[in-house]
Order: C-alpha cells, then structure tokens, then sequence
C-alpha cells in the first residue's frame, strides 16, 4: 500500500514546485500557513503593525530562500525557524537603537484603506466582564513583552503555540534542556509579576 | 520531594514532561505544602492566561501586500536570470576557461616539441566562369486588407484566451489511480467519485476538499502506476476556447542509464482553476 508521506505530503510536492519557481505553489504555501505564522508573528510582536511587518519579511525570506530549504523539517516548522531569527534579529537592533517593544490591544491595525479597530472574539455577556478580559489580556501581553528574547520565543511556542520541547528546540536552535530551563524562568517571573499586579 | 525541588521541577510537570515518578513525589508534596500548591496554582494560572489570548487570522491586505512584494522579486530575479554571467554560471564558466587554458597550453606546447610535418601545397583548382545570368525583378505589392471598425478576421481553428490561475493544487506521487488519465471535472459527484478513487490507499481518507464549481473548475493528469521513481507529470497551465480546455502538461521520466529507487509510483497533479 502506498502512503501519502512518502515524500513529506503534498506539501512537500508544493515546496518542490515552488522551489522550481512556480509562483501559484508558493501562493498556496502562503494559504496554508499565513495564519498560524500570523498568530507567531501577534504574539511576539504584542501589536499588529509589527506583527503584519515580521509576517510579511517571514515569506518574503522563506521566498528568497527556498532554494536552502532541504526538506529534513515541515515547510512549517522551517517558517517558525525563519520568525524566530527575524524576530531575535529585530530585538537586538531594537536594543541597539534604545527602542521599546510595547505592547498595544487598543492601536488600531492599520489597512491600505485606513485603519480598523481590533476585534477580539470575547464570549463574556457583560461589559464589565469584556473589560475585564481585555485588561487581563494587556497585562498578560505586556507581562510576556517584558521577557528577554529567549524566554519570550520558549513561552510563545510551547505554551501559547502548544508546541512540543522537541518542537521548540529545532526552531530555536537550542536543546530541550535549553527549551525547558528558559520556560521555568519565564513561569515564575510571569507568576510574580502578575501576582503583584493582582491578576 | 523537599520545597526547591518541586519549584525546580514545577514547570515540567505543568507541562506534562515530568516522568511519573517524580510527578507522583511532586503531588505528594503539593497536598501536604500550602506554598508550594499556592505558587502551583498561581503557574497554572498563568499559562490559562496565556492560552486564553485568541488566536489571530492574517488580514486580507496583508495577503495583498506580500503578493505586491513577491511581484517584485519575481521581477527582479527573472532580470538576474537573464545576465549572461550571474555568480554560479561566472564561477563555473570560469573554471572550465581555466581547464581549457590548461589544456590548450599542454597541446601547443607538444605542438612545438614535435612540429607537424609541412601540408603539401593544395592544387590549383579549376574555376569555371560563368556569364552572369540575366535577372529581373519583379515587384508585387500584396494588397492590404484594411478593417472596417468593429470588423474581425478570424485565423486558425479557433481564438484561444490566456492561461486561467490556478487557484489551489495537489501533486504528488502516490495516486490510488493507476491509469494514464486526464480529466475537467465541472462538478461535486464527479470530484466526489474521482477524490475516493485518488486517495483510496490512504488511511485515514482525507476528507474531500471544497470547491466552488459555480465559479470554479478542476483539471487533474494522473500518469498511471510506474514501476521507479523519477517519473513525473506537471499541468503548466490550463486555457480555454469558446468549445475546449486546453491543459498544457509536462511530463518527466528517469533519464537513460539513470539510477531510479526501484518503487511503484503513480504521479499526478490536480489544480483548481476559475471558470
């Protein structure tokens, strides 16, 4: 009986077409993975402008690139691997230039016709509780935005992205042991910051 | 399991990789210390928080923009291509200019230790001279047709529109179809009945994918069961007439002499495509 993952999929099928230059193939790899690689890019950024900039420059480089993409990991887990260095890249220039990374739930996104408010899906009945919410949401966010790079990749990808430590050692580069050290640290800063917040 | 331990180890059993053993020592701990359940519970709390931030879609735009972006690079790297001398062609251009320098300087060299022996000179041969023959030329002027507006002429078989986009695509090698075929599915029973028969070998069956056929079509090449790697079939672009669909197609096998892992494959390649 053949089986389908022979060679990785269809999507492996698709990347070697758009390897081979077929521009169609790589628009449908943007299909297939342009919102997970959003949600990365939101929860890094903290902010949809920069969210929007750090998921356009993922495809733009994974374009540029396909031809050092040797199929030894998903098309996907390759696009979190290039997030992650973008991502690492723009804080250290960031640094380097004193600029803030801020968190902001309440700036609109901006669109090419102007600018729409963001809209988060909140099942909450009451006004009250949707601010609540919306509050808690800023302070976690805010809280996470505060971590140094690495802690900040760990917290995202194995807890907000659900990934494995295997998983979120091939993208970061580092070891599981690494994976797991940077995710203790990071749970305890976050539990004492937010419980001296009071949330 | 003592207090700096189960902090030690916390994040590890919250995330579930903590081996049993130590896990079980951790509870044990945690129901008979009041602090250490506290900072538990405040972790668990966190990640609830965290997990609890919606997940976010790309917007449309967004999708737009890049699409604008990948026109650009698209641009930019056919005008590279068209360079007679990009940077792997140059590098290899020039080593083999090398490697014949080297071998041009090693044949001249033994060109003048053993000096060829003198061509005999060649013998006069005989022209014939011919008058030259008398011409005239004749000038024709083709008649133009001039179109009246709005008046067409019509040449060949019939007008073929430009290539449709391709909105969606699988291929592979691994079809549950075994024949050479080519199909334009215009509706569901029929994608239906052609995706069971495609993905018969493969468990679970993949659901059946959505299509649009008020405003969409499916064109699908399969190039039957082969007995090695190395063979391929491609739809490169798929156009219409006012009576026909045109699908262009490429098809690849192993070249002669060429090493193929011995495997049954059956390629094939499905795109979805605007009416």
């Amino acid at each position: 009986m053949l089986s389908k993952y022979i060679e990785g999929g269809p999507e492996a099928g698709l990347v070697r077409l758009a390897q081979a230059g077929d521009r169609n193939a790589f628009d449908q790899l943007v299909i297939e993975n342009g919102d997970k690689i959003y949600n990365l890019a939101f929860k890094l950024a903290c902010n949809p402008q920069d969210a929007a900039d750090l998921w356009q420059e993922v495809f733009l480089s994974a374009y540029r690139g396909l031809g050092k993409f040797r199929h030894n990991c998903s098309f996907s887990t390759w696009l979190y691997k290039i997030a992650a260095n973008l991502w690492k890249n723009k804080l250290i220039d960031e640094k380097r230039h004193g600029l803030p990374y801020h968190v902001s739930l309440d700036e609109p996104a901006v669109t090419e016709d102007g600018e729409t408010a963001m809209v988060f899906r909140d099942k909450s009945p009451t006004p009250e509780a949707v601010f609540e919410n919306k509050q808690r949401q800023e302070m976690i966010l805010e809280a996470v935005s505060g971590l140094n790079p690495g802690l900040k990749m760990a917290v995202v990808l194995c807890i907000m992205e659900n990934k494995t430590y295997g998983e979120a050692s091939e993208i970061m580069g580092c070891s599981c042991k690494s994976v797991d050290s940077k995710l203790n640290r990071a749970r305890e800063m976050l539990r004492k910051k937010l419980s001296a917040q009071g949330v | 399991m003592d207090c700096k331990n189960t902090k030690y180890n916390l994040s590890r059993y919250i995330g579930k990789q903590l081996e049993s053993r130590l896990a079980g020592e951790l509870e044990e701990h945690i129901a008979q210390c009041p602090e250490c359940a506290e900072i538990l519970e405040k972790t668990r709390k966190v990640d609830e928080y965290l997990t609890s931030i919606p997940e976010q879609k790309a917007p449309a735009w967004l999708k737009e923009r890049l699409n604008r972006e990948l026109d650009k690079e698209q641009l930019k790297s056919s005008r590279n291509s068209g360079r007679p001398f990009n940077y792997l062609f140059g590098f290899r251009g020039l080593a083999a200019a090398v490697v014949c320098a080297v071998v041009c300087v090693f044949i001249w060299d033994r060109g003048i230790e053993n000096p060829p022996a003198k061509l005999p000179a060649p013998e006069q041969a005989q022209i014939a001279q011919k008058p030259m023959a008398q011409t005239s030329i004749k000038k024709e002027f083709t008649e133009v047709i001039r179109l009246n507006p709005g008046q067409v002429v019509y040449r060949g078989p019939e007008v073929v529109a430009g290539s449709k986009k391709i909105l969606r695509q699988w291929k592979d090698t691994a079809s549950g179809i075994t024949d050479r075929e080519t199909l334009v599915i215009k509706n569901r029973g029929e994608w239906e009945k052609l995706w069971r028969k495609h993905s018969a070998d493969i468990i679970p069956a993949p659901a059946l994918p959505e299509i649009d056929f008020d405003n969409n079509l499916v064109a699908a090449v399969f190039l039957g069961e082969q007995e090695s790697a190395g063979y391929g079939i491609r739809i490169l672009r798929v156009r219409e007439s006012k009576n026909n669909i045109y699908i262009d197609l490429e098809e690849t096998m192993p070249s002669k002499g060429a090493v193929a892992v011995q495997i049954i494959t059956r390629p094939y390649h499905i795109v979805v495509v605007n009416k």
